[in-house]
């Protein structure tokens, strides 16, 4: 009994081990590509991290037009965050793509991205989206949305009520009828909270916040969570994330989105390629296909990403869908450097005077 | 004097070799993966992007610098307590309910309790929060004002819904314990003049201590370690807890592994000092109630409708049909905001769930393989290391109980991340060692997280059996082996398969080592359904996992079904090739043959 349990064991491991010589071999992380050969297929493959809704499609697109075949791992920002973290010594992904420049930031100031490396088709985009690109060219924008627009119920609220700056919600119209998602669960919150404290400066920013609080202020945790408060009507507006509330008003929710005058923060989802990755020529051909008119073809259709494909597109030629707002919002681009750099200590403040 | 000490010797290295297949099993399973994290409280380093031998204390000096870490640990502490009294207390009624209940009842107590158990903390921990929320279910149905649930979502909210979640894990220690004890001793006390709750004081209580304490300690174990279950709650009420500190260095830019380790380390030194007292509680006392001695089958079956059945029943209520109810009524809700007028219902969802592309079917697939092996190793494993830990005592098996229970503590979450830094270490690389990222990586995982489970019932059970049973099955010539399946696992039978099928379930729906450690391109079920919910497509998402539920639930009845056949089967061929036997023949059935 003894003896052949640890049989089993010892042949599980020692099984998998030369099952994954390829691996192995890629996590040495000298850029070579001896997956991409091992998997048998001509063009190589791509291991792509990703947290948005629709890459698979993008994938299989991708896949269809370079017969690269894309390994996907789909999880919340936080998941794929934590899984590049832990594999930072011996990285198995390709491209990482997700919403927040200050989160991809935070992992370029640790030396893992590729950096210096531009697109060949970097042209396609229009003034906003050259705007988002880094200096030390780390990560691209596959487009953006606004980290926080304000939505009203229109069910509840007339039109002649809706507020028009960021500081009508003081009013005491609005007591206790507002809500916005906790920065420390909800990735789009801290961007939102970041861009306040750069906006108005922190100690306004933090005034601003704490008068929220004073007029009855709802922290929730996540964006689904505070737009079913809005269209339950818990509360009357709310501050999240614009394409969430673009989707909604698309499936026929009674809500309308402000965008405040003073302006809102860019919210961009963005792509970076491993400082070593395995399947290089790959991955950079990947980042030229989201780019392209292809590429954004498929994230702009609903059907593949659901509230994601609500984005505003940063590519020259390309519409947002109908359902989006697409003039007269004033962009205010987050500075990410500092955004990262302070993140700590923004989110303790939030929490311990805000959502506490 | 040397030859008494080499005598020593040799006899201490053979308990550690006998030991072996457990200390590596241990080792490989879950010492290695948590020590590369835990390392990183002194070695923050050691899996940088360029890795670094420093040592430091920052990480430590950081976790305890936090006063929200002190103030996460009590309310754990508090709330895992309190929680765990409490689920012992509903548990140990709704074991009493069924085992002494006619079998109607007790079918639907045992289903009830199963599905409370396999249901997945995050849909009843949803189904609480849809009911009682602003606007809520509750509030619809009986017009509620805004904030009529301000008290729910509280601590006394967190100690209602956590007791009740851990109520299973007390109600399988308790009622295969229940059914051992048999009658012999309450009859004895009974005809001694003892009044009935005299002697469920003093004889029956004490008896079971070793499965209550078992059930005690895993819903206290839960209720401290689990972040699945609080999450859904925590953030609505913003009480911080131990593990949602964890869950939130984790997922919370920028990620810190060094704090994550530092209070798992915390968290894993509170359980062993909890199981310690455990220990020290059971030493010396004896709670055998499976002897040598024969004794006529137990008559528990009064065919009674007692209170403790009642009792049970309104328990399971508030633990399965409230809850699950709502997230069914969610399911078919139109959309979330939708009020539960009839014309908003709609089986919309679950159409569009079971038209899953391809891709969907298959990770359904490959979840069954991952939870059909990994609950078959667990089963196995579970009965040979309790086996060795219990008959076989040395210190090496104490030593790794002691730590094996106290890992109970640890969060899947962090396990999960500890494979990741143990399977994909630089230092694999020359030895071609590198298996994060393949199948077998998830599946030790997913073991890694069920065993210490299925070790601690299994442990419970075999407390109850007198050492005599093994000592005369030895004495007439039986090997380890067949000590282990003719008299052992006959009489553990229930809770072998108990675990087979709580690791079924578990796997069915565990989400930190899937989502961590899946191999790119094929995500597991419970990711996608992770994947329906992180789309805030709540209603979908209900559907896929209550399509889940079903197929667990099926797949269940038929172990079920199965089982009593085989023991139904069992008993009849015995009961015959005894009546055509002579009686020399029936001996043979403690010899030695494979």
């Amino acid at each position: 009994m003894a003896g052949s349990l640890a049989c089993l064991c010892i042949g599980a491991v020692a099984g998998c081990g030369t099952g994954n010589n390829a691996s192995s071999a890629n996590a040495a992380g000298t850029g070579s590509k001896p997956a991409s050969t091992a998997t048998g297929g001509n063009k190589g493959q791509l291991v792509l991290y990703s947290a948005q809704g629709y890459d698979a499609a993008v994938a299989k697109a991708f896949q269809a037009a370079t017969g690269i075949q894309v390994k996907l791992v789909n999880n919340s920002t936080g998941t794929i965050v934590a899984k590049m973290e832990a594999e930072k010594s011996n990285p198995h992904w390709d491209v990482a793509w997700f919403d927040g420049a200050s989160t991809m930031q935070a992992l370029d100031n640790q030396g893992m991205l590729l950096q210096n490396w531009t697109p060949d088709d970097v042209s396609n985009y229009d003034t906003l989206g050259q705007s988002l690109i880094p200096a030390d060219k780390s990560y691209y924008p596959g487009g953006v949305t606004a980290a926080a627009a304000i939505g009203v119920n229109t069910k509840l609220v007339p039109a002649a009520d809706y507020p028009t700056h960021w500081s009508d919600l003081l009013k005491p119209y609005w007591k206790n009828a507002i809500a916005m998602n906790d920065p420390a669960i909800s990735g789009p919150t801290f961007p939102f909270v970041a861009g306040m404290m750069q906006l108005k400066g922190t100690n306004g920013a933090e005034q601003y916040f704490t008068n929220l609080k004073k007029n009855g202020l709802h922290v929730f945790p996540t964006n689904g969570v505070t737009l079913k408060a809005l269209l339950k009507g818990q509360v009357k507006a709310i501050m999240i994330q614009d394409s969430a509330m673009i989707s909604a008003k698309a499936k026929g929710e009674p809500i309308q989105i402000v965008y405040p005058s003073g302006g809102v923060f860019t919210l961009p989802d963005v792509l970076s390629i491993d400082k070593n990755a395995p399947d290089m020529a790959n991955a950079k051909k990947f980042i030229e296909f989201v780019l392209s008119p292809a590429g954004q073809k498929v994230m702009l259709n609903p059907k593949n990403g659901g509230g994601d494909s609500y984005f505003n597109p940063v590519i020259q030629g390309e519409t947002p869908n109908p359902a989006r707002q697409q003039s007269g919002i004033n962009w205010v681009r987050v500075n990410d450097i500092k955004a990262a750099n302070n993140e700590a200590s923004i989110q303790q403040w939030f929490h311990d005077n805000i959502t506490q | 004097m040397t030859i008494s000490h080499s005598k020593h010797s040799v006899r201490h290295i053979r308990d550690w070799l006998g030991a072996a297949p457990s200390l590596l099993l241990f080792f490989i399973l879950i010492l290695y993966p948590l020590l590369t994290l835990l390392a990183q409280t002194v070695l923050p380093n050691l899996f940088g992007v360029h890795m670094s031998l420093i040592p430091s204390l920052s990480p430590l000096r950081q976790v305890f610098a936090n006063p929200l870490n002190l103030e996460a640990v009590l309310n754990s502490l508090v709330l895992g307590l309190v929680s765990a009294i409490f689920a012992t207390a509903l548990g140990t009624v709704c074991a009493f309910g069924a085992v002494r209940a006619h079998r109607g009842w007790r079918l639907t107590i045992d289903t009830g309790v199963w599905i409370v158990f396999f249901a997945p903390s995050y849909v009843i921990a949803q189904g609480w929060v849809s009911l009682m929320q602003d606007g809520g279910i509750a509030a619809e149905l009986f017009h509620l004002p805004n904030g009529w649930s301000h008290w729910f979502f509280s601590r006394v909210g967190l100690v209602i819904v956590m007791s009740l979640r851990y109520i299973p894990f007390v109600y399988f220690a308790m009622s295969q314990s229940i059914r051992n004890i048999g009658k012999e001793f309450e009859q004895a006390g009974r005809l001694l003049g003892a009044k009935r709750t005299y002697l469920f004081r003093k004889i029956t209580l004490p008896l079971m201590t070793p499965a209550l304490l078992a059930g005690a300690s895993i819903a206290f174990a839960e209720g401290f370690g689990d972040f699945g279950f609080a999450a859904a709650i925590t953030p609505q009420t913003h009480i911080p807890l131990i593990t949602y500190q964890i869950y939130a260095s984790l997922n919370e830019a920028p990620v810190d592994y060094p704090s994550a380790a530092g209070l798992s380390l915390i968290l894993i030194v509170v359980m062993a000092i909890a199981f310690w007292l455990q220990m020290r509680w059971m030493r010396g006392r004896s709670y055998s109630t499976i002897s040598t001695h024969s004794r006529a089958a137990a008559t528990h079956g009064s065919h009674r409708f007692t209170s403790a059945t009642a009792v049970s029943l309104v328990i399971l209520f508030f633990a399965l049909i409230l809850p699950l109810g709502s997230t069914v009524l969610e399911s078919l809700l139109k959309d979330s905001a939708s009020s539960l007028a009839f014309h908003n219902f709609t089986l919309h969802h679950y159409h569009q769930a079971l038209e899953l592309s391809s891709g969907g079917l298959g990770s359904l697939r490959r979840t069954m393989i991952y939870a059909a092996i990994s609950a078959s190793l667990t089963m196995v494993f579970g009965l040979y290391l309790a086996f060795t830990m219990i008959f076989k005592k040395t210190v090496a098996t104490r030593l790794v109980n002691n730590i094996m229970i106290a890992t109970i503590a640890v969060p899947g979450i962090v396990l999960a991340a500890g494979f990741i830094f143990a399977y994909n270490a630089v230092w694999l690389i020359p030895l071609h060692l590198v298996i994060y990222g393949t199948p077998i990586c998830l599946g030790m995982a997913y073991l890694a997280g069920s065993l210490p489970y299925a070790i601690r019932l299994q442990l419970g059970a075999m407390n109850q059996m007198s050492p005599n049973l093994l000592t005369a099955a030895a004495s007439l010539g039986a090997k380890q082996w067949t000590v282990l399946r003719r008299v052992v696992l006959p009489l553990v039978r229930a809770t072998a398969v108990a675990t087979f099928f709580m690791t079924l379930t578990g796997t069915m729906f565990e989400l930190p080592a899937s989502s961590l450690l899946y191999p790119a391109g094929y995500p597991p079920f419970p990711e996608t359904i992770q994947k329906t919910f992180n789309a805030f497509e709540y209603a979908r998402g209900s559907a896929l996992t209550v399509i889940g539920m079903v197929i667990v639930f099926v797949l269940y009845g038929l172990g079920r079904l199965l089982e009593s056949r085989l023991v139904g089967g069992e008993l009849q061929t015995a009961s015959r090739r005894r009546r055509q036997k002579a009686p020399s023949e029936v001996k043979a059935v403690t010899s030695p043959t494979p």
